[in-house]
């Protein structure tokens, strides 16, 4: 199955560096669209579908929070799969993400198979 | 069923189904599995030390010990074979701190890292593993069906999985929080 | 309330975490560096406030920086654009600082601000601070309170 995917992160190389652990984990990528904020991203997901949705929390213009907060407001965002990747590892920020439909959650810094092993689970696949 | 028997650093490859391949005596060592299940070709590395910029003379001469220029020769001893990188199963063992457990040197450790570095800039993800630790461990690579069989010490022979099992949440379907 | 020593603590702890788990390096606690070294580090600023507020400051001896970025890219040393080098180890500093805030059990909720690359010539003495080596060069940790 070719995947679409939206890289949301402040980082262009740690967009870089998930990008690729998700091609070496054989995940077939048919599109690739990349944020560095959350509110490019909210435009991004305007313009194309994706089937998932990888995303920082600490980011400038719109963070990572307050994008899956309006994902999760609006129907036709809603049911796109997200993963939360992200320094902030605390109980307090993890609860709230889950509480705003986050499927995984990724501590930086992560191993690349930790990576492919939440991407599998979410996606209900393994490649 | 024929066993080709890996030294220390050291690298053989089969493509014979009725092979294994084995490694023993891993302290800090470290053995670098490869298995092609669709050509069934099989190899194995055991490799003692992390760099090769440490002594660049004796990794001319014996590449295999080293992480770097060991896995490098590996990869393309398999692919000499016909293994195709994409498909290859890559599993590693070892990395203990046997004779040094205040961990002063850390080799194992070291060892460890090494093999990561090498395999990431190679554009592998490891399947599985069985390194760290304080336990020796010995090794066995089977090309017919790609199990890759760990005895720890006196221990039983245990299987590495050929992928690493992707959890199901039990119950709540709460994430866990996943990062090393 | 989270004491400086707590913080410099904190954030030794999770330089070595983040440099083993990405990088594949390890970095071991190793004297201060001279001031020669420390101004010719490439330094991140990265501001903080929520019940403490001040600055963390993260600086890269050059080599071990490109290091860095060629194991982080997964490519050799000699391909790395010098932007590249700027890009990781931004995002080095963001996760150390983000993993040590992390690791801090407090009341306040504690805000990274964004990354910035700055010169590196801040008086030491403002800083408290944590160093450590590894066979491409030094990292320094420091920490500033407000």
């Amino acid at each position: 199955m070719a995947y679409r995917v939206l890289l949301v992160d402040d980082s262009p190389a740690m967009r870089s560096f998930i990008r690729r652990v998700m091609v070496l984990s054989g995940f077939d990528l048919d599109v690739c669209v990349e944020a560095g904020d959350g509110a490019e991203a909210l435009e991004r997901l305007r313009q194309e579908k994706v089937d998932v949705i990888l995303t920082d929390i600490n980011m400038p213009c719109m963070d990572g929070e307050e994008l899956l907060r309006r994902i999760s407001e609006d129907p036709e965002l809603r049911d796109i799969p997200a993963i939360v990747v992200s320094t902030d590892s605390t109980k307090p920020r993890i609860l709230r993400m889950i509480g705003l439909g986050a499927q995984g959650y990724i501590a930086k810094p992560f191993s690349p198979e930790s990576l492919r092993e939440a991407l599998e689970k979410v996606l209900g696949c393994q490649v | 069923m024929k066993t080709l028997v890996i030294g220390i650093s050291d690298c053989q490859v089969s493509n014979q189904p009725d092979t294994e391949l084995v490694t023993y005596a891993l302290g800090s060592c470290i053995a670098v599995s490869v298995w092609d299940p669709s050509r069934r070709i099989a190899g194995l590395l055991h490799f003692m030390l992390p760099e090769s910029s440490m002594d660049a003379q004796k990794a001319g001469a014996t590449p295999c010990m080293f992480a770097d220029t060991g896995i490098d020769r590996l990869f393309k001893a398999v692919a000499e074979m016909g293994a195709e990188r994409r498909r290859l199963v890559v599993r590693l063992a070892g990395g203990a701190q046997v004779l040094d457990p205040q961990g002063v040197f850390n080799i194992g450790k070291r060892n460890y890292q090494a093999a990561r570095k090498m395999l990431w800039k190679l554009g592998i993800l490891i399947a599985s593993e069985a390194v760290g630790g304080e336990v020796s461990r010995t090794v066995r690579l089977i090309n017919e069906d790609g199990r890759f069989r760990v005895r720890e010490g006196n221990g039983a022979e245990q299987d590495l999985p050929l992928h690493a099992p992707s959890r199901k949440e039990a119950g709540n379907g709460v994430p866990s929080v996943a990062g090393r | 309330m989270v004491t400086p020593a707590e913080l410099t603590a904190s954030i030794a702890a999770a330089a070595g975490s983040v440099l083993e788990t990405m990088f594949f390096a390890e970095a071991e606690p190793g004297p201060s560096v001279s001031e020669e070294q420390r101004h010719q580090m490439i330094a991140v600023r990265i501001g903080f406030d929520g019940g403490l507020r001040g600055e963390f400051r993260i600086g890269f001896e050059p080599h071990l920086a490109r290091a860095l970025a060629a194991a982080f890219l997964g490519i050799d040393e000699s391909e790395v654009a010098d932007e590249e080098v700027n890009q990781v180890i931004c995002e080095t500093a963001n996760m150390i600082c983000g993993a040590a805030l992390s690791r801090i059990e407090s009341d306040e909720h504690m805000r990274l601000e964004m990354p910035a690359l700055t010169d590196n010539t801040a008086e030491c003495a403002e800083f408290l601070q944590a160093c450590f080596v590894t066979p491409e060069g030094a990292i320094c940790t420091g920490v500033r309170i407000e």
